[in-house]
């Protein structure tokens, strides 16, 4: 599909939302559409080419510090489950007036959900009621993923399409797609929309928000995808039956407020919930979280500290395995604590995270339950994400941020976790050869940016050579992006940047308030 | 049915992906001492996707002293001395059949550090002198966590004698604290 083909396919999205004149979009997508190259495609400019100094992530700063309360101990059984929990999660953090339940629903079955006029952003949960949790696909097992067949407009414009997404071939997904779908877990599934750059733009160019009135989504799985289809031996069902919820989210903010749950899962941290807030450690976590997140006006409101039972101390804090994410997985099961019924950010702090599919231990440091997560819904088994607290008492915090300082660093990766929770995912995957849907995240080819002695290692199953911060470190739309929060990787020179059209996704996640 | 394939060639979905298949060793690369210097610091900034054996193996073995001098350094991140002894399981084995032991029986080591000499030591050591290195750990570790991985790597490596070894310690233990391990072990 042609540059102008999209902009004209982004003026017809806009032009049917129903309330206000419609107008033809005047502005860009990406930088390349600006004729003059001292210019850049500017989201938070309503997508028009201003310079780039002119661009700011956010408009409105944040002015009030963070609070840390004291949050008890989480309400979990005593003892333990003997098995696997799959809680189906019914209440949402958001006024009742944001949430259309749907309830019990079978694959196949397309629901309708009402868009109120000035919306600013949809999620459609899926939460398995009965599901297999995997399917087996050309040889290979993959988690049975709950995905919407198709999401259509008022209009009857289909802005999702499962047998035409997503980013198979490696092209730039955002703007080849109005609605991205990365790729989820078993069980269940969040989807916002706008998270790409061609229904962003659309979205913002005036600031009417999405289209207004009915909307439909086919309710899908893999498992639904894999009934007939040859390549798949094993996981085909027809009958895959999911709880149904729709969130609505008004306006198109500038600035917003976040909350968030830190569950303390590690043993022996230090500190407690009670203790937390006198904690020097936590409070430089707390504030360099914060001043992460207010470059794109998204500002930490309340960081409400919680204990675990002993039990879940045991099972999870060094035993979260980042490969494996099923249902019954550590890391699930671990997510299922979150508390219900309130809007925040659920980090789960623990000792160590492995992900040993790839070779011995292979410590990672952080991991998401799904991109993006359920928002406001807590107690589902992708209600949050993993973060390792094993640097947090660390010294060397004298000064301003710092990655040497262990409490920044935490904060550095709680960031990064809680960037994909929102709904952000990484600008550049490790083998430069997979992109963001956002125009203006920078992009580090491998081909392009590794060098002479190394491209022909550039491979896409992941098997070659990795980029990194520092060959990803040159300003404009190439070999960039080493220095943005989302990067697939951080080093000393990592800046923890967030680009307005990553601001607006964030802002636009019902999380944020 | 896109997505699927777009999910076996190891797609954007960041953290929640199948684990794709395992790389193939690129050759060694021939690397500065600066170079190699920064391409260790760089490996030890993955965030939540692994660096694969693959790219340490591809440093050689002139990475194993950098290594071994952050798996050392008390000042350095507890995470950066785990990744680090994850380096230095792929990159130098002998050398972290070794170091593993020690580590993981240490108390005064960080968890993270102790529970990535652990899975490291499950990789380079026979299943005799893996009995040897994790039983102090199994018996005696003061962080369940730790108790609780040795016993499940002894199930996985260690045959029967890790086994017995498991069973063992499983009596002493919160009840059902093992049953992973004794899973394994059936």
């Amino acid at each position: 599909m042609s540059h102008r083909l999209i902009v004209a396919c982004a003026a017809a999205l806009f032009a049917c939302g129903g309330g206000g004149s419609p107008s033809i979009p005047t502005g860009c997508l990406r930088d390349a559409d600006c004729n003059d190259p001292s210019l850049v495609c500017c989201a938070s400019a309503s997508y028009s080419c201003v310079a780039a100094a002119r661009c700011p992530a956010a408009a409105a700063a944040c002015t009030t510090p963070a609070t840390t309360i004291a949050g008890g101990v989480i309400n979990a059984p005593i003892p333990p489950p003997n098995s696997c929990t799959r809680p189906l999660a019914k209440v949402s953090g958001l006024p009742t007036a944001q949430v259309q339940p749907f309830g019990t629903q079978t694959v196949g079955k397309t629901v309708s959900f009402t868009v109120p006029p000035g919306t600013g952003s949809v999620t459609i949960v899926q939460q398995a009621v009965t599901a297999l949790d995997a399917v087996v696909f050309r040889g290979q097992v993959i988690e049975n993923s709950a995905i919407p067949l198709s999401v259509v407009t008022p209009d009857g414009t289909k802005i999702y399409d499962d047998n035409k997404c997503c980013d198979a071939d490696g092209g730039d997904p955002s703007i080849q797609f109005p609605v991205y779908f990365g790729g989820g877990g078993a069980g269940t599934l969040a989807l916002t929309i706008p998270n790409a750059t061609t229904m962003l733009s659309a979205v913002y160019r005036d600031g009417g928000g999405l289209p207004s009135g009915t909307w439909t989504m086919t309710v899908n799985d893999f498992s639904k995808e894999c009934v007939g289809d040859p390549n798949c031996t094993d996981g085909g069902s027809p009958s895959s039956t999911y709880d149904v919820s729709v969130l609505t989210k008004p306006g198109l903010p500038e600035s917003g407020q976040l909350d968030v749950n830190l569950y303390l899962v590690a043993a022996s941290p230090g500190f407690d919930n009670t203790t937390a807030a006198a904690n020097k450690s936590v409070q430089r976590f707390v504030q360099s979280l914060a001043s992460i997140y207010a470059q794109v006006g998204i500002c930490l409101r309340t960081v409400k500290v919680y204990d675990v039972p002993q039990w879940a101390k045991d099972q999870y804090g060094t035993s979260v395995n980042a490969d494996k994410t099923d249902p019954c997985s550590a890391l699930d099961q671990m997510l299922t604590l979150s508390q219900p019924g309130n809007n925040a950010l659920n980090f789960f702090l623990v000792q160590s995270i492995l992900a040993p599919s790839l070779g011995a231990g292979k410590t990672v440091v952080g991991v998401d339950g799904t991109i993006p997560g359920p928002s406001t819904i807590g107690g589902t088994i992708h209600s949050g994400a993993a973060v390792s607290l094993a640097d947090l008492g660390s010294v060397g915090c004298t000064g301003p941020f710092s990655l040497s300082c262990g409490p920044d660093n935490v904060a550095y990766i709680a960031a990064h976790e809680g960037g994909h929770f929102m709904g952000l995912f990484h600008t550049s995957e490790s083998s430069g050869e997979f992109f963001d849907p956002l125009t203006d995240t920078p992009t580090c080819r491998c081909e392009t940016c590794v060098g002479p002695s190394q491209v022909g290692n550039c491979k896409k199953d992941g098997s070659g050579v990795t980029i990194e911060p520092r060959t990803c470190n040159r300003t404009g739309g190439t070999c960039g992006g080493g220095d943005n929060l989302m990067f697939w990787i951080f080093d000393q020179q990592s800046q923890g940047n967030l680009s307005p059209q990553q601001g607006q996704v964030m802002r636009l996640n019902p999380v944020v308030q | 049915m896109w997505i699927l394939i777009a999910a076996l060639v190891a797609g954007p979905a960041a953290v929640r992906k199948a684990p794709s298949q395992a790389p193939a060793d690129v050759p060694v690369r021939n690397l500065s001492p600066q170079e190699l210097r920064a391409q260790v610091d760089a490996f030890l900034g993955v965030i939540d996707q692994p660096m694969p054996d693959a790219q340490w193996r591809s440093l050689g073995p002139a990475a194993a002293p950098i290594l071994e001098q952050i798996i050392s350094d008390p000042q350095a991140l507890p995470s950066r001395r785990a990744k680090a002894v994850d380096g230095l399981v792929a990159a130098a084995p002998e050398r972290a059949a070794a170091l593993t032991p020690q580590l993981a029986q240490s108390e005064a080591e960080p968890v993270v550090v102790r529970v990535a000499a652990l899975h490291g030591a499950a990789h380079v050591l026979s299943s005799p002198k893996l009995l040897v290195a994790l039983k102090p750990v199994l018996e005696t570790a003061r962080e369940p966590g730790l108790r609780r991985s040795a016993a499940e790597l002894l199930a996985r490596h260690g045959r029967s004698s890790g086994c017995r070894a498991v069973r063992a310690q499983a009596q002493r233990e919160e009840r059902g604290a093992f049953d992973r391990a004794l899973e394994r072990c059936e």
